[in-house]
């Protein structure tokens, strides 16, 4: 099957799954633009995985929501480049968040969707674009937001929530969905000891340079 | 796989000249240019440059609808415009694709046009009897659209939901498997004994027979005469099952469920009629199908286990087998040995036919006749055993090819998934399905099916005889001057290897 085998993200004893719980790590997935074909695989392959709550199995047929990824490919230019959330150090979206639904655990930054009003401060403070606010599902069917009603239509609004990566924190192990189903090896998952050495963050971060 | 670059004739090619209503189709609105689809397309039909949107050659492409199972890149109205823009945007192009309204999943780029509307239009229509026949490969593949594990054996509840949708009788293109080889394995012992053109190959994968009618033109007497067991079982349903159920052929209105995209492409050839009538009026795809299931409020997984329709919808272990890579030959020999010595095949499963590589060949000792063997899955790998036919170095006997990676399971109207890794996971649990439901079953020989002896004693006579020779066998047309026609500046293959080998 697919090509797909990722050289850069063999697990070493600084990288993989295992290691995204020790608390001084700090992780993300670091996309080589270069390479990127704008085939959305790592998009669709991170809805499905968090799609588990919306009855939604391994066939598309299986989908009855809008898909609403976590990772954005956008293109500018000829180059497309998949884009989504850093999991800044000293996460802006966190300092802007009024009700503290962001929060960190083992380096990774998690917004909690049941706290989340839906405010958009955290996309504001977003300095890459990584959040998008959108339809909350249950079950395959968009969740009302009691208390608030489209006056004209007479009909409950929608309730909307934050999302962005999670560095897929609930798939137990593995490598995130986008980084497995990336055909041509662009994503990566960079980890990065707080301890490290300049020198040293460098390679994790651009080990083709 | 040797590819002749001509660029004074690569003007796009992109008109159809033999296919009026194209199948395949990429969205340029949406396609992105990754060339995906480019890396499994088998004729290189694909055509653009990186980047840019695409377009399908459609005199090249043989419908095998493996770049519409790889596409990835899926309409994200929903993220970019207002819900309503969105809505509107979303419901132009279910109308674009034939596609029902109120179907909740992603839209991609590359995509087959829906049959199911003229389906359900004709089928509103009064006075007709409808009937309907489902592929082998459905039954292990459909509830995988209602969410169950790959490979999920559903014959009785895929019966009963034909029931439900109004089909009077629900008749199984595995009957029709069962006839293919009856007659197909008449035809091989036939070619043998009185040296007809060898090697023989299948001629029941649609993509395959127009593969070898536009790339190798000049072979194609070597392919069966046969129909494909579809086509057979359609036109037995409007002769041999009309006269059962006392109705006209006329009124006859004959569906088929299948896992393949050429299939359509197969019933609207004008080869494909006895006696003025469509041996199979349309075909659905198994996505098609599911769409049709959960539009009709029906709850897949709570339906009662039913009974197909007799007697064409009674099959052998063998018919049900022609939904893998190697089904067809295992079929074929588990009868042909039999036929030609008389003596009891000694092992029912022929395990060095099952294999999955691209090209598996084998020898077979059958009486005195030492059968030389060969199976081809998917078109890439047939180009070099053809061309060894071509300068005639194939001393092979009988050769299965079938255009898709797996055999049907594999189809590009099987459904669609999400993750690339599953896809070797869905087809193995796909092909195990299969070969359990073969080993399930009392009669495996498609010979020793009672309903199939009832038929050449009651209809058709003897295998090759006036009757099938009429009904169940065909003719092929060349489409082009041959390999020299892959004049189009073809890009190089880049991107994925998909293929499960
Ligand atoms: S790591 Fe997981 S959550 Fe984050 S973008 Fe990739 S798939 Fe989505
Ligand atoms: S899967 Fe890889 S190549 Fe495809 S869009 Fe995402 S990053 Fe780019
Ligand atoms: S795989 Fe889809 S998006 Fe990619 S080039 Fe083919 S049709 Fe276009
Ligand atoms: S349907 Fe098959 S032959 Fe046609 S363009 Fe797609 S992959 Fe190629």
């Amino acid at each position: 099957m697919s090509g797909a085998r990722n050289t850069l993200n063999r697990p070493t004893s600084r990288m993989g799954a295992a290691d995204r719980t020790s608390a001084v790590a700090s992780s993300f997935v670091v996309a080589d633009a270069g390479h990127c074909i704008g085939c959305k695989a790592c998009e669709l392959a991170c809805f499905a995985v968090h799609s588990q709550a919306n009855g939604i199995g391994a066939s598309v047929g299986t989908v009855s929501v809008p898909v609403v990824p976590k990772v954005y490919v956008v293109r500018a230019g000829d180059t497309y480049v998949p884009v989504q959330c850093r999991h800044c150090e000293n996460a802006p979206c966190a300092h802007a968040c009024p009700v503290q639904a962001i929060r960190q655990e083992n380096g990774v930054v998690m917004i909690d969707e049941e706290l989340c009003i839906g405010c958009t401060s955290c996309v504001l403070a977003c300095p890459f674009g990584a959040i998008e606010v959108s339809t909350v599902y249950r079950e395959g069917r968009a969740m009302t937001q009691p208390g608030l009603t489209d006056r004209a239509a007479h009909k409950p609004l929608p309730r909307t929530a934050a999302g962005k990566c999670d560095l897929c924190a609930d798939t137990n192990g593995g490598q995130p969905a986008c980084v497995e189903a990336c055909p041509n090896d662009v994503l990566r998952l960079a980890i990065v000891e707080s301890d490290l050495l300049p020198e040293r963050r460098r390679e994790v971060f651009f080990p083709r340079l | 796989m040797s590819i002749t670059t001509n660029n004074a004739s690569s003007a796009p090619c992109r008109e159809t000249t033999d296919y009026t209503n194209p199948i395949i189709h990429i969205d340029p609105s949406m396609c992105t240019g990754c060339r995906r689809c480019a890396g499994v397309c088998p004729v290189d039909a694909i055509e653009g440059q990186p980047g840019e949107p695409q377009t399908v050659n459609a005199d090249r492409c043989v419908i095998c609808g493996q770049c519409v199972q790889i596409c990835s890149v899926y309409a994200s109205d929903w993220a970019d415009s207002s819900p309503w823009v969105a809505d509107s945007r979303r419901q132009e192009r279910l109308r674009e694709r034939d596609m029902p309204a109120d179907i909740g999943e992603p839209l991609f780029a590359a995509y087959y046009s829906c049959s199911l509307k003229k389906v359900t239009d004709m089928m509103a229509k009064p006075g007709q009897f409808r009937i309907v026949q489902c592929a082998p490969a459905i039954r292990v593949s459909i509830a995988e659209e209602f969410g169950m594990p790959f490979g999920t054996l559903t014959p009785g509840k895929m019966a009963a939901a034909l029931r439900r949708l109004g089909f009077d009788r629900v008749y199984d293109t595995n009957f029709g498997a069962d006839v293919t080889i009856m007659e197909e394995g008449t035809e091989l012992i036939r070619r043998v004994t009185e040296g007809g053109p060898l090697p023989m190959f299948t001629s029941c994968c649609p993509a395959w027979v127009r593969f070898a009618e536009i790339e190798y033109p000049d072979l194609l007497d070597h392919l069966s005469s046969c129909k494909s067991p579809m086509q057979m079982l359609g036109s037995l349903v409007k002769t041999y099952g009309a006269q059962l159920d006392e109705v006209e052929p006329a009124s006859i209105y004959s569906v088929a469920i299948m896992p393949c995209t050429c299939k359509q492409f197969e019933c609207d050839r004008p080869e494909m009629e006895s006696d003025g009538y469509r041996d199979v009026d349309e075909v659905l795809t198994t996505r098609e199908l599911a769409y049709w299931i959960k539009e009709s409020g029906i709850d897949f997984m709570d339906l009662p286990d039913e009974e197909f329709d007799s007697p064409l919808g009674r099959y052998s272990g063998a018919g049900s087998i022609f939904g893998v890579t190697g089904g067809v030959m295992e079929a074929a020999i588990r009868t042909g040995y039999e036929l030609l010595t008389n003596e009891k095949l000694p092992k029912l499963q022929l395990d060095f036919v099952r294999g999955e590589e691209g090209v598996r060949v084998a020898e077979v000792q059958v009486g005195e006749l030492q059968l030389k063997v060969a199976v081809v899955a998917g078109l890439q790998h047939a180009y070099g055993l053809l061309d060894r036919v071509q300068a005639g170095e194939c001393d092979y006997h009988f050769i299965e090819v079938m255009g898709c990676p797996a055999g049907c399971i594999s189809g590009g109207g099987q459904p669609k998934l999400m993750l690339e890794k599953h896809r070797i996971e869905a087809y193995r649990a796909r092909k195990s399905s299969i070969y359990g439901h073969d080993a399930g079953l009392q009669v495996r020989k498609s010979h020793e099916n009672p309903h199939i002896i009832k038929l050449y004693d009651e209809f058709l006579g003897e295998p090759l005889g006036h009757v099938s020779h009429h009904l169940l066998h065909t003719t092929f047309q060349k489409r082009g001057p041959g390999k020299q026609s892959r004049s189009c500046n073809v890009l190089s293959k880049e991107g994925t290897n998909n293929s499960i080998q």
